[in-house]
């Protein structure tokens, strides 16, 4: 993605600054390269911001498994599943363009 | 003893708006339940058997009406808030005792600002729905 590309993208999609626990894993060819954790800066429809708890590199293809603070009949947590790709990395913030994302709880889609 | 926590369902495509209103919810001391789409609310509604007290919703979504229809029946009394597109010209779809409006432009939005504004809905949604 190009920086205009992304300035259009920021455009498109208010972000909200919520600070949200997140997993990641960073994919190559289908397969997890690498898996680390990280707190959400910000996030929008079109994607989210972090900051990582390792480095990451300045492209590839991410998931995010997002804690929403939302625990159903007490016990079963609330995720969001974001996929897409990183579009700009500093180190350990990360921005990255959503292409997919939806809420699961435990075991269940939607 | 257990403290009653209030529920929100908020129901809106916007992921940022409806983390940002569920964040804030939250800090108030309720329970905020999203789903991007009103099919996805009564899902979750159903399936997890829960109690909401406000339901915050685009009112533009489609199936809306069906899902209003079925809280309403479950859950007495409702508090119906219309999330809005801020300026926009179009009349009340649903019959919401308060109407929040999705922050406009690109400014920093404050927190402080709008946890007040969080406040005023739910006591002007809290009188009419009274």
């Amino acid at each position: 993605m190009i920086w205009s590309d992304h300035l259009a993208d920021q455009r498109a999609h208010r972000r909200y600054p919520i600070g949200l626990d997140i997993q990641y894993k960073l994919l190559s060819k289908g397969t997890v390269e690498r898996l680390g954790s990280g707190r959400t800066l910000d996030v929008s429809s079109g994607g989210a911001c972090f900051e990582s708890s390792d480095a990451l590199p300045s492209k590839g293809s991410l998931e995010l498994v997002i804690s929403w603070p939302c625990l159903l009949e007490g016990v079963c947590p609330l995720k969001l599943i974001m996929r897409g790709r990183i579009v700009r990395s500093d180190g350990q913030r990360v921005a990255m363009q959503a292409k997919f994302h939806e809420f699961r709880t435990a075991g269940v889609r939607g | 003893m257990n403290k009653y926590q209030p529920s929100v369902l908020i129901v809106d495509e916007d992921l940022g708006f409806l983390g940002w209103l569920g964040d804030l919810f939250n800090e108030i001391g309720y329970r905020a339940l999203p789903a991007l789409d009103c099919e996805q609310a009564v899902s979750l509604i159903n399936r997890f058997k829960l109690d909401v007290d406000v339901v915050a919703v685009n009112d533009e979504l489609p199936g809306v009406m069906g899902m209003l229809g079925m809280l309403k029946r479950a859950h007495r009394p409702l508090k119906i808030v219309a999330i809005r597109t801020a300026n926009a010209d179009v009349s009340m779809l649903i019959p919401a005792h308060a109407t929040i409006e999705r922050p406009s432009g690109w400014e920093p939005i404050s927190r402080s600002d709008w946890l007040q504004k969080i406040l005023n809905v739910l006591k002007q949604a809290e009188a009419k729905a009274v």
